[in-house]
């Protein structure tokens, strides 16, 4: 049985009726005279017609109409209740008059034919059963489909249907009906005899009720995820002044490990997903922007010294500003559909798309400084020529000019500050971007353009400029049925950096090293040597890198039949990158055969998808079944040229390639990736309670061999809603949210290089043979190596308690990853020294992530909530057969341990006569080696995660994020034994061993090869192994959002003034420059205050 | 009758599976443009010098062991023959390794020893590689691979001389199969002379008595350099009636 409102227009004033009808009785006085004839009519006419006539309107539902059949009434110059009395003489129906409105209902039948009744009391008629149709409708009088809809007291719920409805079945009128759904606050309500009520849920505060997650192929919502998902949202990023995404997101995810590489601009990051899973390289994880797969590996081609050694990231084309999400895929039941890519885990990367509303432009824009946060205390002037000659007095040497310039050559009484000379300055950021978005309810768009410029704390005129351009639009066709939407975005990203990293000098120079510059301020040689450069000469030596980035992403749709849609995905990247390193005369040591050297670098990526696909849904009963299945294609081609150029007549002409005198090819390469996949997912969620997802993935990569491209992946994850269950709702109403879930599946992973099973000939690298060219055998080809394979375990437990103040997620998981894709090692009489082959070592990762986020108080003007997060990894290698047979992992791993091992010399003590550091010699033959090193100790972050508290006070935020990493780290120093060179020492060193039978931290001071061996030896001992922890303010932001009636004055929609401050704070007892870059002598990540505006028009 | 939206979906399905059906093909690329498979490397005569030149170019690069440089065999050995000097500046860490030659206290995990065995190795390989590439050939002209023949064969033995002078029974690598070679035990001397005689012959009779293959430039081996490393092999082994019969053959 089906009810029909007659009039669907009328649908908002029944509600506001029936509401009132339930409270009051009132009976409506008439002085219409009301005329009607007819005979044999049905009633819908003859309401109709009272209706014009009395003005009134009157409610009812066709169903109880059409029942009562066609009637016959005669009256004249009537009031309407006697109209509607003659009307309703000989039917089963009555009416209530409200103002001016007519409601048309049943009578209520007399008790009989049913045993189901109550008892009831004498005199009070029981009530009988009646049905009652309810309409669910969101704040904005939108129909939600798939809300519950129960009788209190009692378990077994109805779902509404795709207009909202559920008919609600042989009901107590005076019973109550709770209506829950996903989002939105329970809503309870009396029957109260009605037949059909309009209920209008409340959407909840509380943001993770409506949390919709990416899960790239398909979206799901988090309550109902059987995965495990983080999503960072924009909310979070623009609170960081950034350039690079992932700068945002270090310690905001469980489970997301991200180290900063160094502290000049645009340099890269180490990114791990639950740890190391692999023994080779390639443990970065799969990024997608806007659905399409991006590099994870530096584009760069000649990264030389510019970033120390570390590449440059190759997300720094995305602009933070530009994302709406950020999804870190961690588990098997969301990386299954990844197959042979989703071992290392996923993140995808959403950007902002166009809302419906009105057209809105944004400007948004800050200012601001970085500088290095901390200065490693080095010894001053006097403390440190005390230190040589005492380090020349130790080892009975008589100082000459050759080995000691710094007391004999240079000016003892003049001392420089490097690390203020050299990184003491300060980094100016400027930023600014322009957003204009908007539409109606089919057509939307956005397009935003933005410029960053970032300087750096180095001296001289260097900066790291970039533009954005951004633009999406979106339309859906009038009937929903056909989707449109294309995502473009343009990076161009323009870096001018000094040839070196300046703060290995800060470490080295001593503090009277000769002056930088001559009486006439030009870069001065005098004093200096080759070996001892003056370190402004990588101000002569620029470097510039230009890179450019299209990423285009179309995607349509079209629903054939309800339910089922047909979509594809495609999309287009490209990106190219060059760079120029100069290295003019003017920059050397003058030396006689110095010579302009210009290093050149070209490199390409170009990466295509199409992805077509199908979904269907389908409702059975209280199920839903939620089918995808679609196939992958995908290409991407490389390519790099890098290039020496020597002997150019004059440095001007040192970019033009063709003024060099010699050439010299460093790499110069073109690799061409294709993978193909058919893909699937099956979802069944049964009353909003269980949850089971199947995912798969078939794919094939053009990486392995003939017979060996083609692999199989899959996963399955479930979730039971146990706070749905009406055993929780009864007994324990405190738990708002519960989810119980795990999964288990298997995922590959095909980072390694391209053509490796190829057996192939490449130019021979080391020049001619008498001008003719050569051909060198590239690799052993093995044609049989296939996937690496990681089995992923998770289980977890998701909590809300007290309407979901406090939430708790707990998981824990254990990712198994062999087949492990490495160099085979070989015996040299092979040729080679190893072959690329799967070897069966089995890698394992365990940890448990927490997550719990509070919201403390809630009042109409104060909000105080915090988010706290900690995973606590543990890696271990679990086998590797006959690992004693290959020197090269043997020396470096242990099975039991973890990868990130050190196999070192134990440290016994200073000796008490020498004064020099001793350490045990466990093959007692009196000499040091690998033999001697045996003492295992783990390098690495131990547990890590971050405290973010927010406090709103009326138009005021407060964010105060805490990063925090338990580790043990390398050094900090010293590398070298104190004293033996002309390099200074931090002036904790002064703590060191001076005559028999002293007590110190640090060998004596000295010159001799005894003292550097000792020191060298100390430093691969473990004692050179320290404590990195750190906890690090890392973010804070303070924005303010303008009164309303300051912003009609200047006719602005919104108004906000911010700052923002990253790497405040640093809390560590690591003695180097910073705990996160450790004992590298990189620039650390800087401190950095903004502050800005955002205007919304 | 089946409803008109099943006849769709299974329509949609039949597709997409026709769809899959071409995955494997297109995950079958060409090789890189800056690479030539191995049958195309022997398809003619001028990549095939070139895989032979090769050879020359490592033999002389200054990391070889025949270069001349300071890890090659000359410097190495007069460090031993005390006939030069390890002269010590700088680190002694980066000096130690030639230290030991010197001293003649050479350890196992010596770089320099290391390179000399993984060097000569790597040039057997490359040696075995044309030989193997030029029997399977079918487009390279008789000429070239009788010359390329005859060159391989004399770097084959000629490496596997140094080898066994240097270590004595050493591993005999005649092909370029890493499952067989991993696991190849040492040969004895006398069987490691028996291959490099052998190899000699062979490239005595194919090799031309002229430096006409090499534009009368003396760059390559020919049957003259067979023939004089012949007799030393056969004077190593004491058999002195060959040894003085190439010698001769050469002398006159």
């Amino acid at each position: 049985m089906f009810f029909y409102l007659s009039k669907p227009l009328l649908i908002m004033k029944l509600t506001t009726v029936i509401v009132l009808a339930a409270c009051l009785q009132v009976s409506a006085r008439s002085t219409a005279q009301i005329s009607l004839s007819r005979s044999n009519t049905p009633l819908q006419k003859i309401f109709k017609e009272l209706q014009k006539q009395s003005g009134y309107d009157i409610f009812y539902t066709y169903e109880i109409v059409q029942q009562a059949g066609n009637i016959s009434v005669q009256v004249k110059n009537v009031s309407i209740q006697q109209a509607l009395d003659a009307c309703l003489k000989n039917t089963n129906l009555s009416y209530q008059i409200i103002d001016k409105t007519v409601v048309i209902k049943e009578k209520k039948a007399p008790l009989v034919e049913t045993g189901t009744a109550l008892p009831r009391l004498e005199n009070v008629p029981p009530p009988v059963n009646i049905d009652v149709a309810i309409t669910v409708l969101n704040s904005e009088g939108l129909p939600l489909e798939g809300a519950s809809v129960f009788l209190k007291g009692q378990n077994k719920g109805i779902a509404t249907d795709i207009n909202g409805r559920a008919i609600l079945k042989n009901a107590d009128p005076n019973a109550t009906i709770i209506i829950s759904f996903a989002g939105f606050q329970n809503q309870e309500i009396k029957i109260a005899d009605r037949n059909s009520i309009i209920v209008r849920l409340v959407a909840r505060t509380n943001e993770l009720e409506e949390v919709v997650i990416n899960k790239g192929y398909y979206t799901e919502k988090q309550r109902l995820n059987p995965g495990n998902i983080s999503k960072i949202t924009a909310k979070d990023i623009e609170k960081n002044p950034v350039s690079n995404p992932l700068a945002a997101l270090e310690g905001r995810v469980p489970g997301l490990e991200i180290i900063q590489q160094t502290g000049v601009p645009g340099g890269g990051f180490k990114v791990r997903i639950r740890g190391t899973n692999s023994i080779a390289s390639g443990n970065d994880p799969l990024y997608i922007v806007n659905g399409v797969p991006f590099i994870s590996t530096s584009l760069s081609v000649s990264t030389g010294l510019v970033y120390y050694g570390e590449a440059p990231s190759p997300l720094n084309s995305v602009n933070p500003a530009d994302i709406e999400s950020i999804e870190v895929l961690k588990d098997a039941d969301a990386l299954a559909i990844y197959g042979s890519r989703g071992a290392n885990g996923v993140i995808l990367i959403t950007t902002k798309q166009g809302k419906p509303g009105k057209t809105k432009v944004e400007f948004n824009s800050y200012t601001g400084t970085g500088a290095v946060q901390n200065n490693v205390k080095q010894m001053n002037l006097r403390q440190y020529l005390d230190m040589r000659r005492e380090a020349f007095k130790n080892d009975n040497t008589i100082p000459t000019t050759a080995n000691a310039p710094d007391l004999l050559v240079w000016d003892t009484t003049r001392s420089t500050d490097w690390h203020k000379e050299l990184i003491g300055g300060k980094a100016t950021y400027t930023d600014a971007m322009i957003t204009v978005s908007g539409g109606e309810k089919n057509t939307q768009f956005s397009i935003a353009g933005g410029y960053h410029k970032e300087t750096t704390v180095f001296p001289g005129d260097n900066a790291d400029k970039k533009i954005n351009v951004h633009a999406s639009i979106a339309n859906t066709s009038s009937d929903q049925r056909f989707k449109t939407s294309l995502l473009a975005d343009f990076s161009s990203n323009l870096t001018n950096l000094p040839g070196a990293d300046l703060t290995p000098y800060t470490l080295n120079l001593a503090p009277n090293a000769p002056p930088l510059y001559d009486s006439i301020g030009n870069l001065s040689w005098k004093n200096w040597s080759q070996n001892n450069e003056n370190p402004l000469a990588n101000l002569k030596r620029p470097y510039e890198q230009v890179t450019n980035t299209l990423r285009t992403h179309l995607l349509t749709g079209y629903a054939i039949i309800p339910g089922l849609e047909i979509r594809l995905s495609a999309g287009y990247t490209s990106a190219v990158m060059s760079s120029i390193l100069l290295k003019p005369i003017a920059s050397q040591f003058p030396f006689s055969g110095v010579q302009n050297i210009s290093s050149f670098g070209n490199s390409k990526f170009q990466n295509w998808i199409v992805e077509p696909q199908v979904n269907w849904i389908h409702n059975a009963g209280k199920g839903i079944f939620n089918v995808l299945i679609g196939s992958t294609f995908e290409e991407q081609v490389r390519e790099g040229l890098s290039q020496t150029a020597a002997g150019f007549s004059s440095e001007a002409l040192m970019k033009n390639l063709s003024a060099a005198t010699t050439r010299t090819i460093g790499t110069n390469y073109f690799t061409q990736y294709r993978y193909s996949a058919i893909f699937g997912k099956v979802n069944y969620t049964f009353d909003q309670k269980y949850v089971i997802n199947l995912t798969g993935r078939r794919d094939g990569s053009s990486r392995f061999g003939p017979g060996k491209q083609f692999g199989n992946f899959g996963a399955i994850g479930t979730a039971w809603i146990f706070s749905r269950e009406g055993f929780i709702e009864k007994k324990m109403p405190f738990i708002s949210y519960g989810k119980l879930r795990a999964s288990y599946g298997t995922a590959g992973k095909d980072q390694i290089g391209d053509y490796q099973y190829l057996d192939s000939y490449s130019p021979s690298t080391g020049g001619t043979y008498q001008g003719n060219a050569g051909l060198t055998p590239v690799r052993l080809s093995n044609p049989d190596f296939a996937w690496e394979i990681s089995k992923k375990f998770e289980a977890a437990i998701e909590l809300g308690i007290l309407k979901d103040r406090i939430l708790f997620n707990l998981s824990y998981f254990n990712n198994r990853s062999s087949s492990q894709l490495i160099g085979f090692p070989l015996s040299p009489a092979t040729g080679f020294s190893s072959i690329q082959a799967n070897f069966p070592a089995t890698v394992q990762n365990t940890g448990l992530e927490i997550e719990l986020t509070t919201r403390n108080i809630i009042t109409k003007n104060f909000n105080w909530t915090s988010s706290f997060n900690i995973s606590i990894p543990k890696n271990k290698l679990v086998a590797f057969p006959d690992m004693e047979k290959f020197s090269a992992y043997a020396n470096t791993y242990v099975v039991g341990e973890p990868l990130s091992i050190s196999k070192r010399y134990h440290f016994t003590g200073i000796n008490t006569t020498t004064g020099l550091y001793e350490f045990q010699d466990v093959d007692a033959n009196g000499s040091f080696d690998f033999r001697d090193q045996q003492v295992v100790r783990f390098i690495g972050q131990k547990f890590y995660g971050g405290l973010q508290n927010s406090f709103q006070y009326k138009g005021f935020q407060l964010d105060v994020f805490f990063q925090f990493v338990k580790q043990t780290g390398l050094g900090p120093y010293p590398f070298t034994a104190a004293g033996a060179g002309f390099y200074t020492e931090p002036e904790y060193m002064l703590d060191r061993w001076r005559t028999a039978g002293d007590k110190a931290t640090y060998q004596r001071f000295g010159t001799s090869s005894a003292a550097t061996t000792a020191a060298a030896r100390y430093a691969a001992s473990d004692a050179f192994i320290t404590d990195g922890s750190f906890i690090r303010l890392k973010n804070l932001s303070l924005s303010w959002n303008l009164p309303a009636a300051w912003l009609s004055k200047i006719h602005a929609a919104d108004a906000k003034l911010f700052i923002h401050g990253q790497n405040l704070l640093t809390f560590t007892n690591y003695k180097g420059l910073d705990p996160e870059i450790g004992y590298r002598a990189s620039l650390p990540p800087l401190r950095v205050i903004t502050a800005g505006i955002r205007l919304t028009f | 009758m089946i409803p008109l939206h099943k006849i769709k979906f299974i329509c949609l399905v039949l597709s997409v599976v026709t769809i899959f059906s071409s995955c494997k093909k297109f995950v079958e690329i060409d090789p890189p443009r800056t690479e030539l498979i191995t049958p195309t490397v022997f398809a003619t005569d001028e990549t095939a010098k070139a895989a032979m030149n090769d050879v020359y170019i490592q033999m002389r690069n200054s990391f070889g062991f025949a270069g001349g440089g300071f890890v090659g065999i000359s410097c190495l050995a007069s460090l031993s023959a005390d006939e030069s000097v390890a002269y010590f500046q700088g680190d002694p860490a980066s000096t130690q390794d030639y230290k030991e030659f010197s001293d003649n206290s050479l350890t196992p995990d010596n770089t320099w020893v290391l390179g000399l065995w993984t060097d000569l190795y790597n040039c057997i390989y490359k040696a075995n590689a044309v030989l193997e590439g030029l029997t399977t050939s079918t487009g390279i002209s008789a000429g070239t691979k009788k010359q390329l023949t005859g060159e391989a064969k004399f770097i084959r033995a000629f490496c596997h001389f140094y080898l066994t002078n240097l270590w004595g029974d050493v591993l005999l690598i005649t092909t370029t199969d890493y499952r067989v070679n991993n696991t190849m035990p040492r040969s004895p001397k006398a069987q490691v002379y028996q291959q490099i005689i052998a190899d000699l012959k062979d490239a005595q009779n194919l090799l031309p008595d002229d430096y006409s293959f090499s534009a009368n430039a003396r760059v390559r081996v020919n049957k003259s350099v067979a023939t004089a490393l012949l007799a030393r092999a056969y004077l190593y082994t004491e058999d002195w009636v060959n040894a003085e019969m190439q010698a001769s053959t050469l002398i006159n």
